[in-house]
């Protein structure tokens, strides 16, 4: 897919763990690993309203565009 | 609550039918074997389903031969099958004919108790219920070949229906375009699945 979750990084960049941010965002530690490793199929408005909240980030941050 | 009743009430009708399917294979196989062991108390039994017509209507198209070498049966057309008549091979034929239709009759019920029982757990749009619908979409295919001929020989002459049922056909189609809008179910809750 053209779009590359960057969860990682950013979870890298602000010395944060995985099950840390699905504690902050109330998701479970599954559905964050589902899009840290790129398997979603789509990301509600909601859901990455809470991460760049939790990340103190922009949706940029996160997302981002590779043409193929 | 009304869905679930509905849903309850199908299934217990299904299986219903499956068990008087069952019952109605072992009486005929029983009169089968009790047919070689005393072929006399069958003498005056008429076979249906062995007389001359070329119709066609809402559900059948059929085309009858009847042959005959009798020269005292007049009009062979007339002529009604006994089962005292006709030749062990016919017969053989025949019930193994029948015995086929009602098995695959059991296992499409068997399909609809297990698609019902899924809808009935909420789990509708799953792979396995499209693979449910190929599966009844086969069955009654096996349906359509099974019952498009019908051959019997007697001492006396022949005969060969050949019958085109047509729903059989329909309801294949019928769970053909279902499995694919199960299909395309699935990939949507695949899909509501993977959205984070």
């Amino acid at each position: 897919m053209a779009i590359v979750v960057n969860l990682d990084v950013m979870l890298a960049r602000r010395k944060m763990s995985l099950s840390e941010l699905a504690e902050k965002v109330g998701l479970t530690l599954s559905n964050l690993s589902i899009l840290k490793t790129g398997k979603a199929k789509a990301i509600r408005f909601s859901t990455l309203e809470s991460i760049c909240e939790a990340l103190d980030c922009q949706p940029g941050d996160i997302l981002e565009y590779q043409p193929n | 609550m009304e869905r679930i009743k509905l849903l309850t009430i199908a299934l217990t009708v299904s299986n219903i039918f499956r068990i008087l399917l069952i019952a109605f294979i072992t009486l005929l196989t029983f009169v089968f074997i009790h047919w070689h062991i005393n072929p006399e108390a069958y003498s005056t039994v008429k076979l249906s389903g062995f007389e001359h017509s070329n119709t066609t209507s809402l559900y059948t198209t059929s085309f009858t031969i009847t042959s005959t070498t009798a020269t005292n049966v007049g009009n062979a057309e007339d002529k009604v099958m006994f089962l005292q008549d006709i030749s062990q091979l016919s017969l053989y034929l025949f019930y193994l004919q029948s015995v086929a239709i009602l098995i695959i009759w059991i296992f499409i019920l068997q399909q609809i108790s297990k698609l019902i029982r899924s809808v009935r757990e909420l789990q509708t749009f799953r792979n396995s219920n499209s693979t449910t619908l190929r599966r009844i979409g086969r069955y009654c295919f096996l349906i359509f070949i099974l019952t498009a001929f019908r051959w019997a020989e007697t001492e006396t002459g022949s005969f060969i229906g050949i019958y085109i049922n047509y729903l059989p056909v329909l309801f294949m189609l019928g769970a053909f375009i279902l499995a694919e809008i199960f299909e395309e179910g699935n990939k949507l809750y695949e899909a509501e699945q993977l959205t984070i």
